[in-house]
């Protein structure tokens, strides 16, 4: 008997059907057979790191003492909470089983995902691997038809092996450390330390600062105006290296803009060159997780973990969606064959789409369907299944159909457009004017209203004059902008920030290897986390609330991540190459070396260990250099600090010597309000009731002395008032 | 120890020389005095420019005047009329011939200062140095204020040269300097040198300059710290002599 070990369920049913079985009436529980051949699956991963309390229960308590944990290797393994009972069927299906085909995702992780199960098992049994990229029929047969043996995978499941327990073995140690120490400084929240964690929280704080520690300041812009050959046109001046630029290459000193604003009117002009030149932009790549999830989130506000839910169910529930937990933008050719049965799937799910499919060209060259750029996933589009009938929620139908429209992009042709660059020379200056014509809208009327150009600033056709005419400057503006400082990251930004890191590390080498991770994953420049792990850490590092503040801001649409005083001096004692991606670029260096067979994973571990080692001692010795974070001390006891806490009725302050001292402040715009009004002790009537809700009303002081106002003893839920009339609410003004 | 010219003609033409040189120098000049004409001529004695002063003076090219200021007798040589149809260079030329009766002791002391600059500067490789108070100059440049003169450095930059020996206000700093930077931005000149003649009026120019802030254009002030050090500098007479330009 054959077994196949899938790394999901979609890909379980797609083998099965490769090997032509029907998924549909063939399904046992946890596991699909047809003859010799029985396909099972996994649920992303079966088992999971055993913890330090594993190892020696001991290790439970968090002490500096047990510091630094040492790694184990080679790891001991526990079944995931959760996945215990898709465990034993796999396990099973191993026992009984005379050869395994290993059916995990074709990357590091997907290996490790079945051969963990394996070493679990403690299996003997010959193993082959199975690359499976692309679900479609024709590639799945291929693969299955192109077997391999397992062996030859060793070096990518060591790399993902290595990783998972380094990511471990820091997490914990530095975690415990620092809290500890912390904890020593009164700070009395867990400091979370995570490789792909602290990075992000420290890209945050470089913007955070970088954005309060803005010095607001101005720039300025010249236009022109010329008459040249009988016609205004108005250009932009482009200035060159003699004047004031800033980084941006902005003007920034008022005086020269306006020199040159004086000595260039009434000065004698000529156009020096006309440029024309078209520009085809191509329909869009369909989406990856990450890119839709910026997309949602521009759009709709979503969350990133929203969207990845919503796509969950998606391809789970409904299957109108393919796997969504994709980083790459690539189709295959089966795609390209599909197109029918996906647009008419399309027009099925969303009939308002139907007239945009109807005129969707029969098929396409768009650089989007290259199979060899397929690496463990396609591209996220539609399925062959209709959802006609189906009911969508908002935000699945909303996703649905930008996954669809995209899909559809494909199959129309690029916009195009006349560029028209025109430079007017001015006392040795240029300036120059441009304009935009829309040729042909193409794909862009799928979205309508979204590829709007700004309106050209000549209203003549700036490609109908010609060179060398001269004319005279009769006119110039000078504009005055202030500088913005950097944006606060969003959820948008800080997705896209993840999938380009490598720009927050500032050594080159290391730069480099960190890029070099994702060479080939178009958009992508250095990347931390995992698509699938992304949405993860943002929900997250909002959670991180006394690190990470996630509020609205003016000026932004979504909320934005910020980091707290505690969040600032956290990353401050915090060494740069935890806070920055440095050790993600390292430890990816290293890691490539083992899949390559050139490192062995002990000697990587040993080294990991060595600077877990060196950080926690480090840690031991010198302390977290945490300043008392807030300065205020407990009024009543003068010893505790009083701490924000979250309570049922929004956040407080108390003293963190609770329980010896029991002393809370009301909270008031994040400080402790420490002349609180005092309590009004107002005991609800026995003789006047409430006839909404029958609870007994309560007189209250008001806001002007010796006036007062009836209210419920039922609030909030019931919200009856009265005015106050001789000692008793007046019934006859009536409920307010 | 120059060696001695033992040809006749060779004798001869280097007279002719030197000759022309003084002839050219006044007709832009209009006037020098003893101390320049021998700087210009590298002389360290006098008594050789003054056989050639006298050989000139007699052909009625020069005249010599005698100006009797309180401080003491001052000597003048000015090319004349006559002079000015020497050694024609250019067609347009539109010099002046001296008239003793036009100089005061003020334009005078300027002057010779003026001249002092350029015969530095022109020993540092300096070239094409234009007074600016010629018409040609005006009809070119529209500017407020003409500067003293301007000269090419060595590295193709044209530089205006404003002589200072005595100072002036703080706001007429400022409608000057308003001038050199429209010049400076329509391609006129790239930067202004200032020649003082000592340490202590330097000082004093720069507080001068500092004090300017900002310069107003279309009635608002734009400040003018930053950009000072992109157009103005400020030299001694005697820093002329060795300055090297980068």
């Amino acid at each position: 008997m054959r077994v196949f070990i899938a790394e999901k369920p979609s890909l379980a049913a797609a083998i099965f059907k490769g090997l032509g079985g029907n998924p549909d009436t063939e399904k046992k529980d946890g596991y699909y057979q047809h003859g010799q051949d029985v396909v099972t699956w996994c649920l992303g991963h079966l088992l999971a790191l055993c913890d330090p309390e594993d190892y020696n229960i001991e290790h439970k308590k968090w002490a500096l003492s047990y510091l630094p944990l040492t790694t184990v290797y080679p790891p001991r393994m526990k079944p995931r909470k959760g996945a215990e009972k898709q465990l034993k069927v796999v396990l099973n299906w191993i026992g009984k089983a005379d050869s395994i085909v290993h059916a995990g995702d074709p990357d590091p992780e997907g290996c490790l995902l079945v051969d963990e199960v394996l070493t679990y098992a403690q299996n003997t049994k010959p193993v082959q691997r199975v690359l499976i990229a692309d679900l479609n029929d024709k590639p799945v047969k291929a693969a299955l038809a192109n077997l391999q043996p397992n062996e030859h995978f060793q070096p990518l499941t060591q790399k993902a092996l290595a990783r998972a327990v380094a990511d471990q073995s820091f997490g914990y140690n530095l975690t415990r450390a620092y809290t500890l120490k912390a904890r020593e400084k009164g700070f009395d929240e867990v400091l979370n330390i995570g490789r792909v964690l602290t990075a992000m929280i420290g890209m945050i704080n470089e913007r955070t600062l970088a954005n309060l520690n803005h010095q607001k300041s101005f720039y300025y812009e010249l236009f022109g105006h010329f008459e040249l050959g009988g016609h205004i046109i108005k250009g932009k001046l482009m200035p060159g290296e003699e004047f004031e630029l800033d980084d941006k290459g902005r003007m920034i000193s008022s005086l020269e803009v306006a020199a040159t604003k004086e000595a260039d009117t009434g000065a004698k002009a000529n156009i020096s060159d006309i440029e024309q030149k078209t520009e085809t932009r191509q329909p869009p790549m369909p989406f990856n997780l990450s890119k839709l999830q910026i997309e949602a989130s521009k759009r709709w506000g979503y969350k990133p973990k929203e969207v990845l839910d919503a796509l969950q169910s998606l391809y789970e529930k409904h299957k109108l969606l393919t796997y969504p937990r994709s980083d790459n933008q690539y189709l295959s050719d089966a795609h390209l064959e599909n197109r029918d049965s996906i647009l008419s799937a399309i027009k099925g799910t969303l009939s308002h789409l139907s007239e945009a499919i109807d005129q969707a060209a029969p098929t396409s060259n768009h650089k989007s369907f290259n199979a060899s750029k397929i690496e463990a996933h396609h591209a996220i589009v539609p399925t062959e299944k209709s959802g006609a009938g189906i009911e969508l929620n908002e935000r699945e139908r909303n996703l649905y159909e930008l996954v669809a429209k995209r899909f559809i992009a494909l199959f129309y042709p690029g916009s195009v457009r006349d560029k028209v660059a025109l430079d007017v020379t001015c006392t040795g200056r240029c300036y120059r004017a441009t304009q935009t014509t829309l040729n042909k809208q193409g794909w862009e009327v799928l979205f309508k209203g979204e590829h709007q150009d700004e309106p050209n600033q000549n209203a003549l056709d700036l490609a109908s004059l010609t060179k060398g005419t001269e004319g005279t400057c009769t006119q110039v503006d000078m504009e005055q902008r202030e500088t913005k400082p950097p944006k606060y990251f969003d959820d948008a930004s800080l997705l896209k920030a993840m999938t380009q890191a490598a720009k927050f590390i500032k050594d080159p080498e290391l730069r480099k290897t960190l890029e070099a991770k994702d060479k080939d994953t178009a958009g992508e420049n250095g990347s931390i986390g995992t698509e699938a792990t992304r949405s993860g850490h943002i929900e997250k590092v909002g959670k991180l609330t006394h690190l990470v503040s996630l509020g609205k801001e003016k000026g932004y649409k979504n909320p934005v991540y910020k980091t707290t005083e505690a969040g600032q001096e956290f990353c401050a004692l915090l060494p740069d190459e935890i806070v920055r991606p440095d050790i993600s670029a390292i430890w990816e260096g290293s890691l490539d070396k083992i899949s390559k067979k050139q490192l062995n994973i002990e000697s990587f571990l040993h080294d990991v260990n060595q600077y877990i080692n060196s950080q926690v001692e480090h840690v031991k010795t010198q302390g977290v250099p945490f300043v008392k974070r807030h300065g205020i001390t407990c009024p009543t006891c003068q010893q505790g600090t009083l701490i924000k806490r979250p309570g049922k009725h929004g956040p407080f302050h108390a003293c963190n010597r609770y329980p010896d001292c029991k002393t809370t402040f009301p909270d008031d715009n994040g400080q402790p309000n420490l002349n609180p009004k005092p309590r009004q002790n107002a005991k609800p009537s026995t003789e006047e009731f409430c006839k909404q809700c029958g609870n007994p009303l309560v007189r209250r002081p008001g806001k002007k002395e010796g006036s007062f106002w009836w209210g419920c003893s039922g609030f909030p839920k019931c919200k009856v008032r009265f005015f106050d009339q001789d000692g008793k609410p007046d019934r006859d003004r009536g409920e307010l | 120890m120059s060696q001695l010219i033992t040809s006749k003609e060779a004798r001869y033409k280097k007279n002719h020389e030197k000759m022309a040189t003084v002839i050219q120098f006044l007709k832009q000049e209009v006037y020098s005095d003893m101390p320049n004409l021998m700087l210009l001529l590298s002389y360290k004695d006098r008594a050789p420019l003054d056989r050639l002063l006298n050989k000139l003076i007699s052909l009625e090219y020069i005249q010599k005047h005698v100006f009797e200021f309180q401080t003491g007798k001052i000597s003048i040589w000015g090319i004349t009329d006559l002079g000015l149809t020497q050694n024609i260079q250019d067609i347009n030329e539109d010099f002046r011939a001296f008239d003793p009766y036009r100089v005061k002791f003020g334009t005078l002391e300027h002057k010779l200062m003026n001249q002092k600059a350029q015969i530095y500067l022109q020993r540092n490789g300096w070239t094409d140095w234009r007074n600016a108070d010629q018409y040609s100059f005006r009809k070119q440049y529209d500017v407020e204020h003409r500067p003293d003169a301007i000269i090419t450095a060595p590295n193709g930059f044209t530089i205006a040269i404003e002589t200072e020996r005595t100072l002036k206000t703080v706001s007429r700093y400022r409608a000057i300097l308003k001038s050199h930077v429209l010049a400076q931005k329509k391609n006129y000149w790239s930067a202004v040198f200032y020649v003082v003649p000592n340490d202590d009026i330097r000082q004093l120019l720069i507080k001068r300059f500092d004090r300017v802030e900002y310069i107003p254009f279309d009635e608002s002030k734009h400040p003018f710290e930053h950009y000072r050090s992109k157009l103005v500098r400020v030299f001694t007479l005697d820093e002329l002599k060795t300055l090297t330009i980068q």
